[in-house]
């Protein structure tokens, strides 16, 4: 699902040299990270037959790709996916209800508020009006400027800059990881499966 | 200085004008307070809430606060008003009766929800602009915590390259990785 402001004319290069044959929306203004808590790309939302969700995770791969000294990714996340698929809810990779709410926190206020500005924020940018845009895009990163979604989108459209915000955001984080550390087991006690 | 010296006057016009005064204090008054909102505005107004871009059909003129109708109220959020409040399915909210704000009105034979003192009532924070005048609504709270007790996926459409509606309920059934990617 591609997220992002540019809409079908950004997203469908990469769905035609992907040739997607699954189902391909475009979300124009980040819809699903803001229903689902997002803050990065790529993230994998896995949901049940019952339309729960039983798995979700950031730096969703297919494989650990080298960018320099920096790597991204995991070769872990396609056999989680493939696991899931054969066993279902047996699956040991997969997480139980209670689990699972325990994963999908809260907003706080600014998360919140962040949210509302960024939806403002890609009202506008969608209807051509750039300053009102910009005004409320960089509010939505300042009360939630943990979120790489609300960055990133913002910096796409300096992209003489976008290299240089990135690694400089990159390197601030220190010891914080870029991605939420993927969970390789569901849980820690033998409750996983529901 | 103005009212004082209409007070002054002590013939029966005098009497007169000052009852009128206040007559027309208590006018304002009774319309202005607790709100302000006035008359019917069918000037153009959009509400952002989840994936919704709602053009409401009309508001009430009101400098501060974004009154809407039920069909607009539906619309935007989904909530119903019914005689316990504004529901959505086994949540209601009550808004008639409220002491610290007024959340419902009746104006040319019709309800009116106050959707901003809604917002502020169920702790859902929103921004707005006035030019053009659009309300952004983040989440409800109460309703967000649907996802984080029961973990069910929020539903949610979005047009596929092919300019279809994709939801996400329509996979129902089926097993659904959602991966989200992106071009920068």
């Amino acid at each position: 699902m591609a997220q992002d402001t540019g809409g079908q004319a950004v997203a469908e290069p990469f769905y035609e040299a992907a040739n997607a044959t699954y189902s391909a929306p475009v979300d124009e203004r980040h819809v699903v990270s803001s229903l689902f808590g997002l803050v990065n790309v790529p993230s994998g939302i896995m949901v049940d037959e019952e339309g729960r969700i039983v798995r979700l995770d950031e730096g969703t791969y297919t494989r650990e790709y080298k960018a320099g000294e920096l790597s991204f990714g995991t070769n872990d996340y396609v056999p989680i996916l493939r696991d899931w698929l054969e066993n279902g809810e047996e699956s040991e990779l997969v997480f139980d209800v209670a689990d699972m709410a325990d994963q999908l926190a809260e907003l706080s206020d600014a998360e919140a508020r962040g949210d509302a500005h960024f939806r403002l924020a890609s009202y506008f940018k969608l209807s051509g009006r750039e300053e009102l845009a910009q005004t409320h895009w960089s509010e939505a990163q300042r009360l939630n400027p943990d979120s790489w979604n609300y960055h990133r989108q913002d910096w796409s459209f300096t992209p003489q800059e976008a290299g240089r915000n990135w690694f400089e955001k990159f390197q601030s984080l220190g010891d914080k990881p870029y991605y939420k550390p993927m969970s390789e087991t569901a849980s820690s006690d033998e409750g996983s499966s529901p | 200085m103005r009212s004082s010296t209409k007070w002054r006057l002590s013939d029966r016009a005098g009497g007169w004008l000052g009852w009128a005064s206040v007559g027309m204090l208590l006018a304002v008054c009774l319309s202005t307070s607790p709100l302000s909102a006035q008359g019917v505005d069918e000037s153009e107004k959009i509400a952002l809430y989840l994936d919704r871009v709602v053009a409401l059909e009309r508001t009430l003129a009101d400098p501060t606060d974004l009154w809407v109708t039920k069909a607009d109220l539906e619309r935007v959020n989904d909530f119903v008003l019914k005689p316990e409040g504004a529901c959505l399915g086994s949540l209601c909210i009550p808004v008639a009766g409220d002491s610290r704000e007024t959340l419902l009105v009746e104006r040319g034979g019709e309800s009116w929800l106050n959707l901003t003192g809604f917002a502020r009532k169920v702790g859902q924070e929103f921004v707005a602009e006035s030019d053009p005048a659009v309300w952004s609504f983040g989440p409800i709270p109460a309703v967000r915590s649907a996802l984080t007790k029961t973990a069910i996926a929020p539903d949610f459409a979005l047009e596929n390259r092919d300019g279809e509606t994709v939801r996400l309920s329509d996979h129902r059934g089926k097993k659904v990785l959602i991966l989200t990617w992106a071009s920068w």
